[in-house]
């Protein structure tokens, strides 16, 4: 009868909710209408003139070979990133669930990557291959007598850049596929065992099928992680270079509207990644949860 | 590079006469330097070390003999090497005109429309920096040059330079250039912005490993020249010529 009866007043709801709204409004609503609206401005670098100039930024911005390329870019890297990411975490995660002495030390070397801050993260990887001073460039020239110098080779960047990317998300990705691997129930595994199936069927056949409401939701978090959150790692790590080579979409934003102070410009590729990752997201969401098996 | 061989760097006198519309980096003279290059890394004689001062770090572990830096690096790097530096002029190409080597470096600037107490903090700061004993101390410890010819006439009183006699290198460098024009700095609109381009183009270019090296340099060049122009159109379409 009376469905509104636990709260009498009308008002409660409303400011019980505020402060989770003024945070949404603050951060995500304001600043998204904010890019929307500046998206159709040529803003002068010192921010004290604006000309109007309609969709000739967006016009600009898949005329601009330099965009397209990013763009290729991106997904090469967030793909790379999401499969290398998710199969060997899935391994490391499958490892980390057996029955050893001292595993709790294993467990804590393979998840405290996550708890190491980007900039820091950025540094050890750009020390460790540093041209001149570089510890493991001085072990390869040992091994194979070449000198691998990342600063002039653009597909070597890409790929430390990629590594260092996966590592940093490692411990995130292990913890909830150790999660995953332990919700599983054993009487399906002994029964598998029973019915005669190895290990690697075992895996196959029972595992990962169950595993799957995992990789799904690891499969978007690590898709926003290789879209925007390795701006840290790439800043410190190559700045974009050597020649554009590790320029991702989230990155060549940045250098456009904070290095060249172009904040139409740049608004406007800030819209054009947020549709971009928004549909991607609902795609997956679409498609691949099909697949999914909630068991 | 161009300034020093009296080659103009943008049209319209470097953009001192009006604003610049065209950057020329892409002209015979800075697909030569770049084609230089190329050959240079292509041998294994240059080592790109990095943007800005990424470079000092093969220099200083060793790897490398030798290494074009900004003079206001000099202090830095001597205290941090475990040899002894020399420094010499910017190497030059023959056949072209002597011009200047360019005073770069930070500047300073003070913008329009703050309140007053701003201004007043900023005059502060400038007086500031510009005292002697401060100009000269910072001009000690980096290399940049010192505000004032009274800083100077101190320094070379005091015996600064026959001590110090690297310090005193980029004196020499500027004052045994020619001024030209050309060897003016460029006034460019979001210089900036240019300079990010250049330096993507240098490092594409660093990566060839083929043989059609000065058509290679030309093509770089020329994609970095439109997207220049296009950041120097926009900057004229904002404040005008």
């Amino acid at each position: 009868m009376h469905a509104q009866s636990r709260f009498p007043n009308k008002l409660l709801p409303y400011i019980l909710l505020s402060p989770s709204i003024v945070v949404i409004a603050v951060f995500f609503i304001i600043p998204t209408v904010k890019s929307i609206y500046q998206s159709f401005f040529r803003v002068s670098p010192f921010g004290d003139r604006r000309i109007f100039v309609g969709f000739d930024n967006f016009v600009r911005l898949f005329n601009s070979p330099a965009y397209v390329q990013s763009l290729l870019r991106t997904l090469i890297f967030a793909t790379a990133v999401v499969l290398i990411g998710l199969s060997f975490c899935m391994i490391v995660a499958v490892l980390l669930n057996q029955r050893i002495r001292g595993m709790s030390v294993f467990r804590t070397f393979f998840i405290w990557t996550y708890a190491i801050s980007p900039a820091i993260a950025g540094t050890i990887w750009a020390l460790m291959f540093n041209p001149a001073t570089g510890p493991v460039v001085y072990l390869v020239k040992l091994l194979s007598g070449k000198s691998i110098n990342w600063m002039n080779d653009g597909k070597l960047a890409l790929a430390i850049v990629i590594v260092a990317a996966v590592w940093k998300m490692l411990g995130y990705n292990v913890i909830f596929y150790l999660a995953g691997l332990q919700a599983i129930p054993t009487e399906l595994l002994e029964a598998a065992s029973i019915d005669g199936a190895n290990g690697i069927k075992r895996f196959f056949r029972v595992t990962f099928p169950l595993l799957s409401p995992t990789t799904f939701f690891l499969l978007i978090m690590n898709m926003l992680y290789a879209f925007f959150e390795v701006f840290g790692l790439i800043d410190i790590m190559t700045k974009g270079g050597p020649g554009n080579a590790t320029e991702v979409l989230v990155y060549k934003l940045y250098k456009d509207g904070f290095i060249s102070i172009d904040i139409g410009f740049a608004s406007a590729q800030s819209v054009v990644l947020f549709v971009f990752v928004t549909v991607l997201t609902i795609l997956q969401f679409r498609y691949t949860q099909q697949k999914v098996f909630y068991g | 590079m161009h300034a020093l061989h009296a080659q103009f760097y943008a049209n319209n006198e470097n953009g001192r006469k009006a604003k610049a519309t065209e950057v020329y980096f892409n002209r015979e003279f800075g697909v030569k330097v770049f084609s230089e290059w190329i050959k240079w890394a292509q041998n294994g004689v240059l080592v790109y070390g990095g943007r800005e001062h990424n470079a000092k770090n093969a220099f200083i572990s060793g790897q490398v003999a030798m290494l074009i830096q900004s003079t206001s690096s000099l202090g830095s790097i001597e205290a941090k090497a475990n040899f002894k530096v020399g420094t010499t002029f910017l190497p030059r190409i023959p056949g072209y005109p002597r011009g200047n080597s360019v005073v770069g470096g930070a500047t300073l600037w003070v913008m329009k429309g703050k309140p007053k107490e701003d201004y007043k903090a900023i005059w502060e700061f400038l007086k500031f920096v510009a005292r002697l004993d401060v100009s000269q101390k910072s001009h000690k410890s980096t290399g940049y040059f010192p505000t004032s010819n009274s800083a100077l006439k101190g320094l070379l009183d005091e015996g600064w330079f026959s001590e110090h006699p690297n310090y005193l290198t980029a004196f020499l460098q500027i004052l045994s250039g020619i001024n030209r024009q050309e060897s003016q700095g460029v006034r460019l609109g979001n210089f900036v912005a240019i300079r990010d381009v250049v330096d993507s183009a240098f490092e594409k270019a660093l990566q060839y490993k083929g043989p059609d090296i000065e058509k290679t340099a030309k093509a770089i060049l020329d994609e970095a020249a439109k997207q220049c122009n296009q950041i120097l159109k926009d900057y004229v379409s904002l404040y005008g010529k």
